[in-house]
């Protein structure tokens, strides 16, 4: 009985130690050690103009060859990455907020006629756009964060989304006789979305 | 049925608790949002809602589709494809406040036409179905850019908004499917018939002949 009483005293002496040891809960990761790479995962994802415009992309790599699409895959988020380190260091150089309007309006419109282009201009408008869009994804790096990992961040998100999505699009495009028109119907919606955006952004009054 | 009686009053304090509980859920409710919700969530929801919401639009996409499958290849595809970014046209007009007469009524119209030509089976000259369901999509996207709340996201208010309407052109194509068996046929020229139901309906709303 006394050995009971000596077990149940020395559970309730634990429970307290560990009661007043305990920190804060952290609901977020923002304050951890990979806070800042999480950060930099989400963003792109959740800003919904990086992401729709990624998807356009892929969407129109699911019309290339695979030899092709293959060459974008390191390309796109090495792009992204470089775009997102100049944006975090030099938060003022450029305006690219109208120029990846303009880009989510011309790789929809390119995804929805499902037109086959060669490689060296389908690098050089993965490399223009994922270095604009990386940029703006750079601008929204927090102060004292660390950048490094806020980069490795939007790179890894660049390269999840544009893989996944341009296998698929290339997966349903090439196996699927109603592929083709699924993928540019996607496109269609895409460039509807910047149609509207881009003549928001021009003709809308301040 | 000294039994039952039995039963009740052993239940009998149980029941009005039960009663009580029922009252339960009212301090659940969420509160209720009269206006557009806002942030990216809500401007999305509230597009995707927007087609939904109103019946002639609904009824009138789901028509676009329906005729897409009637008129086969390429209008299957190529009113799909292009639908939206007209749509977009118009609803940068309605954005920027740019007059359309009768936007509304447009729509009603819309739903009417379609429904007939869904019921009737009508085959029009590619080009002129193109230029006749173009200018509806002027309609239909004036009328949803003209009600797009300053409140909510622009962006995802847009993609809510073309993201439905793209799938109720998916679920009029794969209501035109059916046109495979000969019943088929019927079915959808009966939808035809609804949808120009429900587009007379709010024709008449418009002229004040419904409340």
């Amino acid at each position: 009985m006394t050995g009971t009483r000596e077990t149940g005293l020395a559970i309730c002496l634990l429970l307290a130690g560990l009661t007043l040891h305990a920190e804060p809960a952290q609901a977020h990761l923002l304050d951890t050690r990979f806070g800042d790479y999480y950060s930099g995962l989400l963003h792109p994802v959740t800003a919904l103009q990086s992401l729709i415009a990624w998807l356009g992309l892929a969407l129109l790599a699911g019309f290339q060859p695979a030899r092709t699409v293959r060459w974008l895959v390191p390309v796109f988020p090495l792009a992204v990455a470089a775009g997102a380190a100049v944006g975090e260091r030099w938060p003022g150089a450029l305006q690219v907020s109208l120029a990846n309007l303009f880009a989510l309006l011309l790789l929809g419109l390119l995804a929805s006629l499902g037109r086959r282009v060669s490689l060296g201009p389908l690098l050089a408008l993965a490399v223009v756009f994922g270095f604009s869009s990386g940029y703006d994804n750079g601008l929204a790096m927090l102060p004292g964060g660390d950048a490094l990992l806020f980069l490795l961040g939007v790179a890894t998100a660049g390269y999840v989304v544009f893989t996944l999505a341009a296998a698929g699009a290339h997966t349903v495009v090439s196996a699927r006789a109603w592929g083709s028109v699924a993928v540019q119907a996607l496109g269609g919606w895409i460039t509807a979305i910047g149609l509207m955006l881009v003549g928001v952004a021009l003709l809308a009054p301040p | 049925m000294r039994d039952t009686r039995s039963i009740q009053q052993a239940w009998g304090p149980c029941g009005r608790k039960v009663r009580w509980l029922t009252l339960l859920p009212a301090l659940l409710c969420g509160e209720a949002l009269a206006h557009a919700e806002p942030g990216l969530a809500g401007g999305f929801g509230s597009g995707f809602m927007h087609p939904i919401l109103g019946a002639d639009h609904l009824v009138a996409m789901v028509a676009v589709g329906l005729w897409g499958a009637q008129l086969g290849r390429p209008a299957i595809w190529i009113l799909p494809i292009t639908f939206p970014s007209v749509m977009a046209l118009g609803a940068l007009l309605g954005i920027l406040g740019v007059p359309l007469p009768w936007p509304e009524t447009g729509v009603a119209l819309s739903a009417v036409a379609l429904g007939v030509l869904v019921a009737t089976g009508t085959r029009l000259p590619f080009p002129a179905a193109a230029v006749l369901v173009g200018l509806f999509a002027v309609f239909h996207g004036y009328a949803h850019g003209l009600e797009l709340p300053e409140a909510v996201h622009a962006l995802a208010y847009g993609v809510g908004f073309v993201t439905c309407t793209g799938l109720l052109h998916l679920l009029g194509i794969s209501i035109g499917a059916l046109m495979r068996w000969p019943s088929g046929s019927r079915i959808v020229r009966l939808c035809g018939v609804v949808v120009t139901v429900v587009g007379l309906y709010f024709l008449a709303g418009q002229a004040g002949l419904v409340p």
